[in-house]
């Protein structure tokens, strides 16, 4: 069988559906806390600096600079809820009072964020300065601020989870769904496997167990009743099949012995020749019931097909060999057109008594001085095998029933057969994956017993 | 020849043991298997008929068991398991011959025979020359009187097969399982035609009219001097 895709595996497939949940619910707890952590608190920060922008900046026009400047000073003092912020610099860039360290050099309506690292003894303390950058009505700009480290650190932390996190979803989401869908896949195909082993005949065949009492162990261990059961219905089958032939063979046997016994010591002509007689029928009462339980044995698989591979040109030429004389006998001629190498994966004794049955078949059936033509060809490794005949074949209606048993073509009385001959075929046929099938046109009628190229390997993985 | 038979079934032994005594054989008959066991370990036969299905020891066990302890006496099985499985399973145990039930006298008569004659085989022969027929084994050629006789390989080996049980009938189901190398049933007697074809072939190269006889009710036979 073609190793599966990977895609084409329904685990993966869930794997991955679960992965897009999984994201999705990351990707909630990120924005979560995005929102908790970061756009709250700076939301809450830029409030307060604008409160604070506008209290100062009302000051300044209202009680002038100095009034200001002291609201700033006493401002700096008091570092929360983070350290505050400001510069109030001259028209020509002099600094009037300040605690920041630098400030962009143009101004800029709306929210400012930048660097407001502070150097105390020589150690570098890293701050972020959220700000407010306003012109004043004498020209003199104030840059009004709060620290809001905490909040950028928080960001750039949440930020970088978010990167890493969805590269480790995706890379363990994958690696997880291939695993699974590995796991999963294994234990399933030991479940076909073992399918195709009871399908290819051996019925003894169980699915292993991993022992775990997991969900597939209880359901291997489901398919294995189910297999045990099957395969006590088989073996009673072939129970009785086996005791009807030794049930039936004693009985036939002494009835051969009596009647073998009257041909020899009987007086008459008459009573010999009758006696005769009924030993013939014996002979073939006895092929009957040989024919059936064959067939019967073949169908519950209980005579799986030895697996050796079959040359179907030599098969053929010794099966049409045998009934050369027969045919010749009759004025007909057999015509054989084998494709060289081609070969079958079965049982030889099967397929010859297979081919020996369709020549029989032939032979009868066709008119005296008539042709038989037996050919094997094949095509990308499968193989058919034909015989066809130039007598008056069969009506298309009655070709689905020609492989049941004692089941007879209308019109074919007149010819000796017991019915079993096609049927015993179609069983050899189903042994070894093969499909028996009919054709018909105004010169003749064909047999044919397709192979398909699964045959040459019964079994595989 | 001196003969053991095991079979349980009374009156399939009687007719066995009446039919090979007629024939000219000595038989001892025993119903149990494991008498049989012991019979055949104690005495010294020609062959061993055994049945398969026995009271106590089974027919296999019993060729088994002989063979193990390197009794090479021929065994035919008799069995009433006919399937060509059976068949190979009984020969692998140790049978030399396996015929399944219901069998034709004339049928065990010609394998039981011919299983005697394996007993003392022939020393390996490039040719049989029996009456006007030269049979080379080496190169497969059959002269008659010296006349070339074409002969197709089938024939052949039908041909060698009844001189090498000349003066033995050879039934057609022993033909069929010593010429064709397929175990299969064939629907109508072709043996029947085969031989005739071999018949005619030998006729025509003229000499003495051919060799082999019908014998009725069993199969065919070769009875010529051997030179």
């Amino acid at each position: 069988m073609k190793r599966a895709h990977l895609f084409d595996s329904l685990t993966f497939r869930v794997t991955l559906a679960y992965l897009l949940f999984l994201a999705a619910a990351v990707a909630l707890l990120l924005a979560g806390g995005w929102w908790f952590g970061v756009q709250a608190p700076l939301g809450r920060m830029e409030r307060l600096v604008a409160r604070e922008a506008r209290e100062i900046a009302i000051l300044y026009h209202a009680s002038g600079p100095e009034a200001a400047v002291r609201r700033l000073e006493l401002r700096r003092q008091d570092p929360l809820p983070t350290m505050a912020f400001h510069a109030l610099i001259e028209r020509d860039g002099s600094v009037v009072s300040a605690n920041l360290p630098s400030w962009p050099a143009v101004r800029r309506d709306g929210w400012q964020r930048f660097e407001a690292d502070l150097y105390r003894d020589g150690d570098e303390d890293d701050h972020e300065a959220l700000s407010r950058d306003m012109l004043l009505a004498d020209g003199r700009r104030l840059i009004v601020g709060r620290d809001i480290e905490a909040i950028a650190d928080r960001q750039e932390l949440i930020e970088e989870g978010a990167l890493w996190g969805s590269l480790a979803v995706l890379l363990l989401g994958l690696s997880g769904g291939l695993v699974l869908s590995r796991t999963i896949g294994r234990r399933l195909d030991r479940v076909a496997r073992m399918a195709r082993t009871v399908m290819a005949g051996d019925l003894g065949g169980r699915i292993e167990t991993s022992g775990t009492n997991d969900d597939f162990d209880r359901l291997s261990r489901t398919l294995n009743l189910m297999l045990d059961r099957i395969e006590e219905l088989v073996a009673s089958v072939s129970r009785v099949s086996d005791s009807i032939a030794h049930e039936l063979r004693t009985p036939l046997t002494r009835l051969r012995a009596d009647l073998d016994t009257l041909v020899r010591e009987t007086g008459g002509d008459r009573e010999r020749m009758l006696a005769a007689r009924a030993v013939a029928e014996a002979e073939a009462l006895q092929r009957t019931f040989d024919s059936l339980l064959r067939i019967a044995r073949l169908e519950t698989g209980r005579h799986a097909p030895a697996g050796e591979a079959v040359a179907l040109d030599a098969l053929l030429l010794d099966a049409v060999e045998l009934y050369e004389p027969e045919a010749a006998a009759r004025a007909q001629t057999i015509t054989l057109a084998a494709e060289p190498g081609l070969s079958v994966r079965g049982d030889r004794n099967l397929l010859f008594q297979a081919a020996a049955n369709l020549l029989d078949n032939a032979v009868k059936f066709t008119p005296h001085g008539g042709g038989i033509e037996v050919r094997a060809s094949g095509a990308a490794g499968a193989a058919m095998l034909s015989v066809r005949d130039s007598g008056p074949g069969v009506a298309a209606e009655h070709w689905p029933r020609l492989s049941e048993r004692f089941y007879r073509a209308p019109g074919s009385e007149a010819v000796s057969g017991t019915g079993l001959g096609l049927s015993l075929v179609g069983a050899v046929a189903r042994a070894h994956n093969a499909v028996l099938g009919f054709a018909a046109d105004a010169s003749g009628f064909e047999v044919r017993l397709t192979f398909p190229a699964a045959s040459r390997e019964i079994s595989s993985t | 020849m001196h003969l053991l038979l095991v079979e349980d079934d009374a009156r399939v032994a009687d007719f066995v043991a009446k039919g090979l005594r007629e024939a000219g054989h000595s038989v001892d008959h025993i119903a149990d298997g494991r008498d049989g066991l012991y019979a055949a370990a104690a005495e010294s036969y020609d062959a061993i008929i055994l049945d398969r299905m026995l009271p106590h020891v089974d027919g296999l066990t019993i060729v088994q068991t002989m063979r193990a302890a390197g009794n090479k006496v021929p065994v035919l099985i008799l069995s009433a398991l006919g399937e060509i499985d059976d068949r190979v399973e009984g020969l692998r145990k140790g049978g030399d011959d396996y015929l399944s039930k219901p069998f034709a006298m004339s049928e065990l008569l010609a394998r039981v025979e011919a299983l005697g004659r394996r007993a003392a085989p022939l020393a390996e022969r490039k040719n049989l020359s029996i009456g006007d027929i030269d049979i080379d084994l080496d190169a497969r050629r059959v002269r008659k009187g010296g006349v070339p006789v074409d002969l197709t390989p089938r024939e052949f080996r039908i041909l060698e097969y009844l001189a090498r049980n000349n003066g033995r009938v050879v039934t057609r189901t022993m033909l069929l399982e010593a010429v064709w190398d397929y175990r299969f049933d064939p629907q109508t007697n072709i043996v029947d035609q085969h031989v005739s074809r071999l018949r005619s072939k030998i006729a025509e190269a003229g000499g003495l009219p051919s060799p082999i006889e019908t014998v009725r009710g069993a199969g065919y036979m070769i009875r010529l001097p051997e030179r």
